[in-house]
């Protein structure tokens, strides 16, 4: 009888034979998850492996029950969820924590080191399924991973969690990347708005719901389409909003803003195999964009009158990659591909090209369309805010480069969807803000979302701007400016004043702000 | 009212002044047009091409 669990040095030979155990070494070998685990585990100083056997998953057992359990070949519906833990210990030790003996390991150093669990499906292939593990350390800032909450667990009795979000690997049966890549943000959307999380069976049969134009059963899935990606979105009570991808200030731009307020993104990209004289699309792939990084010293202005937004300092993507890993790196290097006379961003990838054979990075990837799930009350888009803004810079810039307004350099804008909650907690912990403004601002009725704009100059906060993200474009949006700059507001006010006297400024969006500067 | 007070009004009565001015009042007329092409560019970038939707993913 097999033991109920059992304690393993880590190390990535040991990983990839509890990986192996309903499969093949010779398939484990071949995932890029397994190179990429072990950079993962490598970064995380991972010390040992806890295997759980017969544990009962439920988003296996719902894809058991939808499809295995009628295949003629008996499939074991319980699967093996591994632990990962920072700290050393054997499992006579794990062994005296449960008896409550005396041990070389406490319950506390358990939980403080506790990297995250990985579920293993006892199928041939695709055997990665629901896989929370901690993030790498920010870096002083540079990564960020706004999608993370935290995931509680129990091991035989023992409270453990991390942060994370869930990721799975396809099993070209119950689910294609596109329902992994919708798994994953529904695991963030369904904590933070609230809606049912569908098991990849249940998101494969809505999502298919909708015809194609060419044969393609549900099951086994072997793709979505976008149309049907955005129908599966709308099954859980979300709104989609789908917007083209392959502008890099378009993309950058937009998923700081979203990522920032906790919602994750589904990019969809061509992959293409580079090893070949002439680059050709392997096929087209989704993945959930779960987190960025910082890593560009200084804002990229767009055109001459651009914006310096602080997203434009995004170096890297961090993204569920169902045939990756998560949290995998898409990285921003300007490297484009020529096809067909038109040349097109593209993001480096862990992907290899050449069947499979070539190096990492040696297929990447083209985004094309970015989907993003969202709820019903966020109705102004992050380009509206946007286009506002920019409006408003180019007055601004013009009255600098005049030596009308007392700034040193550019401003730099911090655009991003908030919560009231958020917001207003921040507000409360806030040091800048005098006591009045500070009670002013707790006390003002604000909506449920927000778009919330700083301008900053340097490292200095100068004006604050707050639009109600749940109002319509047409109406005023701006329910409070917060003022941190008293010189620079003066200088605005009396420039809106003068402006809000000339109706040719009216064709302009720039002209709520200046009717609100002007009161 | 501080001296600091005193040439923040000034600094922003002058402003007011240039703006009301017709080279004030063409510089940002004309900055806010070249935003409005580069407006219209970026719209062009976010907009999805419906054929796009039908594509499959398949890897």
């Amino acid at each position: 009888m097999q033991t109920p669990f059992e304690v393993l040095p880590y190390s990535i030979d040991a990983l990839k034979r509890l990986l192996a155990k309903q499969s093949k070494p010779s398939i484990i070998d071949k995932k890029l998850h397994s190179t990429y685990f072990e950079n993962y585990f490598d970064e995380l100083k991972t010390k040992v492996i806890l295997a759980e056997y017969d544990y009962v998953d439920r988003d296996f057992l719902e894809d058991y029950s939808g499809y295995y359990v009628r295949c003629f070949k008996k499939y074991e519906r319980k699967c093996t969820r591994l632990h990962f833990f920072g700290t050393e210990f054997t499992e006579t030790d794990f062994k005296n924590i449960l008896m409550g003996e005396i041990s070389n390991i406490t319950v506390e150093k358990l939980q403080n080191s506790y990297q995250g669990f990985l579920v293993i499906k006892p199928l041939p292939e695709t055997i990665v399924g629901r896989t929370c593990l901690k993030t790498y350390d920010d870096d002083n800032g540079r990564r960020r991973y706004p999608t993370v909450h935290k995931y509680e667990t129990s091991l035989f009795g023992i409270p453990l969690s991390t942060e994370s979000l869930a990721f799975q690997e396809q099993d070209r049966v119950a689910a294609a990347c596109a329902t992994s890549s919708l798994w994953s943000a529904f695991h963030r959307t369904g904590r933070i708005f609230h809606h049912h999380i569908p098991s990849p069976v249940e998101i494969t049969k809505q999502a298919t719901t909708i015809p194609t134009e060419f044969e393609s059963r549900s099951f086994p899935s072997k793709q979505l389409t976008g149309t049907q990606m955005v129908h599966a979105i709308r099954t859980v009570g979300l709104e989609p909003m789908s917007l083209k991808a392959n502008n890099e200030s378009v993309l950058k731009n937009t998923c700081y803003s979203y990522l920032r307020g906790g919602i994750p993104i589904v990019l969809c990209a061509y992959i293409c195999d580079m090893t070949t004289t002439v680059p050709f699309i392997m096929g087209g792939h989704a993945v959930t964009i779960t987190g960025y990084s910082l890593g560009l010293p200084k804002p990229i202005p767009i055109g001459e009158n651009g914006l310096h937004l602080l997203s434009s300092r995004i170096d890297e993507l961090y993204v569920h990659d169902d045939q990756v890993g998560p949290f995998a790196r898409m990285k921003f290097d300007g490297i484009t591909i020529s096809m067909d006379g038109q040349e097109y961003n593209s993001l480096h990838t862990s992907w290899r090209g050449g069947e499979g054979l070539g190096p990492i990075g040696s297929a990447r990837a083209i985004p094309f369309i970015i989907y993003l799930p969202l709820y019903h009350k966020i109705r102004i888009p992050y380009s509206v805010i946007h286009d506002n803004m920019a409006f408003l810079n180019s007055i601004i810039e013009k009255l600098r480069n005049e030596n009308k307004i007392k700034l040193n350099s550019s401003l730099n804008y911090d655009i991003y969807l908030t919560s009231v909650n958020s917001l207003k907690k921040e507000i409360l912990q806030s040091s800048r803000l005098s006591k009045d403004k500070k009670l002013h601002c707790l006390l003002e009725k604000m909506p449920r979302f927000i778009w919330r704009v700083t301008a900053i100059e340097g490292t200095n906060p100068v004006l604050e701007f707050l639009f109600d993200a749940t109002d319509i474009e047409q109406g005023p949006l701006m329910p409070c400016i917060v003022e941190y700059d008293k010189n620079f507001t003066a200088v605005m006010r009396e420039v809106s004043k003068e402006m809000g006297l000339h109706p040719e400024y009216q064709a302009y969006p720039i002209w709520p702000i200046i009717e609100f500067f002007s009161k | 009212m501080t001296e600091e007070e005193r040439e923040c009004q000034a600094l922003a009565e002058e402003a007011r002044a240039w703006v009301a001015s017709p080279e004030g009042k063409k510089a940002l007329l004309d900055a806010l047009k070249a935003t409005n092409e580069e407006i219209k560019a970026l719209k062009k970038a976010r907009e999805v091409d419906p054929k796009e939707l039908d594509k499959p993913m398949t890897l």
